[in-house]
């Protein structure tokens, strides 16, 4: 290892003597530390983030053997794509009393944890001469960036960096609040743009001899680290820093791309946009694949907060309007892990939604789950009961009972309703036309499957070749007659549904 | 938890060299396994303790029984898939028990959806022949297994099937686990009502009087049609039956058996007259203290005729149910 050598040459004092170069189950106390300085500088819901970042520079470092020529102490955090924070000041608050504590507390299993990714990804050999690359890289950006030794001035200086970018002074008072600012609103968009181009630079230093090529190709670090040495293909987390407000939406087969990704502010601006398009226009097409991509920007850049929240109930309205129950539950799903998670939003307008969703599908089990879970503070809630009430009549099979509650469903509940409410007519009327005899009037077939006027309720029984049981002078239903046709509707309408349990 | 770290450690290595013996080494897994679902339970107890001590923020999570499912699932495979040594001495006679302890674990963690795939693996399996049939196996695991998978049927409302499994479970029961038997009943007694309309003895409920506390009440109003007694002591029991899964049983009974013997009764009342308005079915809902329109009285009627628990027909015209001469409310 000639290159290894020559860095442990440059290195400092960290460059303690290393007796099992390359073996990971042995690390330098600068490299424990740098672990629990980077656990210490997130909050606890970029942990996951940062154990990623980690991981990577990790695996470099130990594929590049130069674990222990690495100067730790003086090495930056690995930032990247460390997702701003909403409720930054309540996270800082947090952060400055815990901050120490959780260093503490989480460094060891943090550093197991690491380590043991690192134990399981074994090196190929193809990647070899990239990642010296990136080490020496490396080596050369913690030299030229001063000898800091001390994580918090180590940050400082990071935040200084920017600052100066952005052509702000700073004073060393309010170094503390500097710092903290830097580390959630810098890496906003336009934090890690700067650093983004940073390391382009830096890329094109040292791995394109050509040099000064006027367009530089714009990919994101966390894409560069990931396609170079780290074999999962998980999307990776940053700021996307696209500007327009529209995209139209195109399921991601590689990594995204920060140039298309829009950043949170701008895709709050989409936000509104759209919901003044919706009102006008209304075309459910565009608006559906509009949100779409913006859930996925949301999703690259792993931001959860209530504005995720906003946009995922507000799709998943939409989507309830126009009856594409698809799309519905996959806004379901999100929102149920979103509200796990304690993001405000409208939690119970949602539960009742999801138990109509379940009695739609007739998941039995999952039904049975939601129940036990549910609180007697949720059942008194109006949407819901009424959601269990549906739930109690369609085991009775009562139709009388499950079509008022139909026509008096709250909020969008009526529109998964709808979605299986043919269903159910089907069964009420092979129930009416086996139970009734001789006739029964098309008046009473109208109330009692849910139709707000015979009009309406004559095009459902024509639609499924049943008027023709109907007499045309008395409007009366044959029962006997319309029994077998009945029964046939009932038994494919049933069907269908055992199959698939989306549309 | 350190003491579940080595126990889950162990486990696992376990695993591997039970993976080059043959039945020899069950015991020794039976035990191990049996000592790590315990221990992950005492760990998230811990786990969950020291969460209320703390004020949150604490990021872990008690998750050792998952974890713990994890590794004993893997024993299964390690038990199923035994393609060396013959059957008598094959890993294979150690499936049962390990699938019964997993159901016990997916029971308490509330994934049943796991249980069920558990339970395909094994049709599958047993469907290829390649392993024995339950009955050959030690009573024991085999009472388990169909415990478990007479519950599965029951949440799945496939009533026959639960019937069947928790039978077998309850016959070859030993009569002196007392407290295996009352859980088997448990949900046996409800699915014997709804199918057959089949009534405990009172031997039963003098064995278990836990089950009588749970269900005589709802069994004798729901004999006599007394719905107003059935709906409280339903409303009172409602927590019980949820979590238990067997709520949703108990309103099938509701609209299949107390139902149609509450318009018995209206029948008798009429002297077994074959013509009743729909107007005293209504009177006779009052008097239990359900007020409904004759609509919702139709619809009800209509419901029995439907599934056959009432014979007769429903005039709309008239406003009349007309009842079968020959046993209007067949058994």
């Amino acid at each position: 290892m000639t290159l290894s050598s020559k860095t442990s040459k440059t290195t400092s004092s960290s460059a303690q003597k290393s007796p099992a170069d390359g073996n990971p189950a042995v690390w330098p106390d600068s490299l424990k530390a740098y672990v629990g300085r980077c656990f210490a500088s997130v909050g606890p819901s970029q942990r996951s983030a940062m154990e990623k970042n980690l991981k990577k520079v990790i695996t470099s470092a130990i594929e590049s053997t130069s674990l222990w020529s690495i100067d730790w102490d003086t090495r930056e955090l690995p930032l990247d794509g460390i997702k701003a924070v909403d409720d930054g000041e309540d996270m800082l608050e947090k952060l400055k009393t815990d901050a120490k504590k959780r260093a503490d507390a989480k460094t060891d299993s943090a550093t197991e944890a690491v380590g043991a990714m690192c134990t399981s990804a074994p090196p190929p050999a193809s990647y070899k001469s990239t990642s010296i690359t990136f080490a020496k890289s490396d080596q050369q950006y913690s030299t030229t960036n001063g000898q800091a030794s001390s994580s918090i001035s180590k940050t400082t200086k990071r935040s200084a960096k920017w600052d100066q970018r952005s052509a702000e002074p700073e004073t060393t008072e309010d170094s503390a609040k500097r710092k903290k600012t830097s580390i959630f609103a810098g890496t906003n968009y336009l934090g890690s743009n700067i650093e983004q181009e940073r390391k382009e630079k830096r890329l094109m230093r040292f791995d394109s001899p050509s040099g000064n090529e006027s367009t530089p190709t714009p990919v994101a670090t966390p894409d560069y680290v990931s396609s170079t040495f780290v074999q999962d293909t998980e999307p990776e987390i940053f700021v996307g820093r696209s500007m327009r407000l529209e995209k139209k939406y195109l399921r991601l087969t590689s990594a995204p791309d920060p140039e298309t990704v829009r950043p949170l502010h701008i895709l709050r601006q989409t936000l509104d946009l759209l919901k003044e398009k919706w009102k006008s226009e209304r075309n459910y097409a565009y608006i559906c694949d509009q949100f779409k991509s913006m859930r996925q920007d949301l999703t690259v850049q792993l931001i959860q907060n209530e504005f995720t929240v906003n946009v995922y109930e507000i799709h998943a309205r939409i989507a309830l309007e126009n009856g594409d129950l698809g799309e519905y539950n996959q806004c379901q799903t999100q929102l149920r892990s979103l509200y796990a998670m304690n993001i405000a939003g409208h939690p119970i307008e949602f539960l009742a939604y999801r138990i109509l969703y379940l009695l739609h599908t007739r998941n039995r089990s999952d039904m049975n789950d939601l129940l036990i879970e549910l609180t007697d503070e949720q059942k008194a809630d109006d949407a819901i009961a009424h959601a269990l009430q549906v739930r109690e009549a369609m085991t009775d099979q009562d139709y009388h009972s499950l079509m008022r509650l139909y026509l008096s469903a709250p909020n969008m509940g009526g529109y998964i309703m709808d979605s299986f409410i043919d269903r159910e007519r089907h069964a009420a009327l092979e129930i009416i036309c086996k139970a009734f005899r001789p006739d029964v009037p098309l008046r009473f077939l109208t109330d009692e499957i849910g139709f707000d006027s015979d009009k309406s309720c004559y095009e459902f029984l024509e639609k499924h070749a049943l008027s023709q049981f109907i007499d045309e002078s008395s409007l009366r239903l044959r029962a006997k007659d319309a029994y077998s046709t009945a029964q046939y509707n009932r038994m494919t309408a049933f069907k269908k549904i055992d199959i698939k349990g989306q549309i | 938890m350190a003491a579940y770290r080595e126990q889950n450690a162990l486990t696992q290595l376990l695993n591997r060299i039970a993976e080059r013996t043959d039945n020899w080494i069950l015991p020794v897994v039976y035990t191990v396994t049996q000592e790590l679902r315990i221990i992950a339970m005492e760990a998230d107890h811990y786990t969950e303790a020291s969460m209320l001590g703390s004020s949150a923020s604490n990021s872990a999570k008690p998750n050792k029984l998952e974890e713990a499912a994890r590794t004993i699932n893997r024993t299964l495979t390690v038990c199923l898939n035994d393609r060396n040594s013959s059957m008598p001495n094959s890993r294979k006679w150690g499936v049962y028990f390990i699938i019964s302890l997993l159901f016990k674990i997916y029971f308490k963690l509330g994934t049943i959806s796991l249980a069920t795939s558990v339970v395909r693996v094994l049709n599958a399996s047993s469907a290829a022949g390649d392993i024995p049939s339950v009955e050959e196996y030690p009573k024991a695991h085999m009472v388990t297994f169909k415990y478990y998978v007479g519950i599965l049927a029951f949440m799945d409302e496939e009533y026959e099937k639960a019937e069947e499994h928790l039978r077998a479970a309850l016959n070859n029961c030993h009569k002196r686990a007392t407290r295996n038997q009352e859980l088997i009943l448990q949900y046996l007694l409800p699915t014997t009502l709804l199918l057959h309309r089949r009534y405990p003895s009172k031997a039963v409920w003098r064995t278990f009087p836990r089950l009588q506390i749970v269900y005589e009440e709802l069994f004798t109003a729901s004999k006599r049609g007394d719905m107003r007694t059935y709906e409280a002591a339903l409303a009172a029991r409602e927590k019980l039956f949820v979590t238990r899964r067997i709520y949703l049983t108990m309103l099938k009974i509701r609209t299949k058996i107390v139902r149609p013997r509450l318009f018995e009764q209206v029948y008798l009342a009429f002297d077994k007259g074959t013509r009743i308005p729909v107007s005293a079915f209504r009177k006779g809902l009052e008097f239990v203290g359900i007020d409904v329109d004759d609509d919702q009285v139709e619809c009800w009627a209509a419901v029995m005729i439907y599934q056959g628990q009432m014979k007769g027909y429903i005039s709309r015209e008239r406003k009349t149910i007309v009842l079968s001469n020959n046993d209007p409310f067949p058994r």
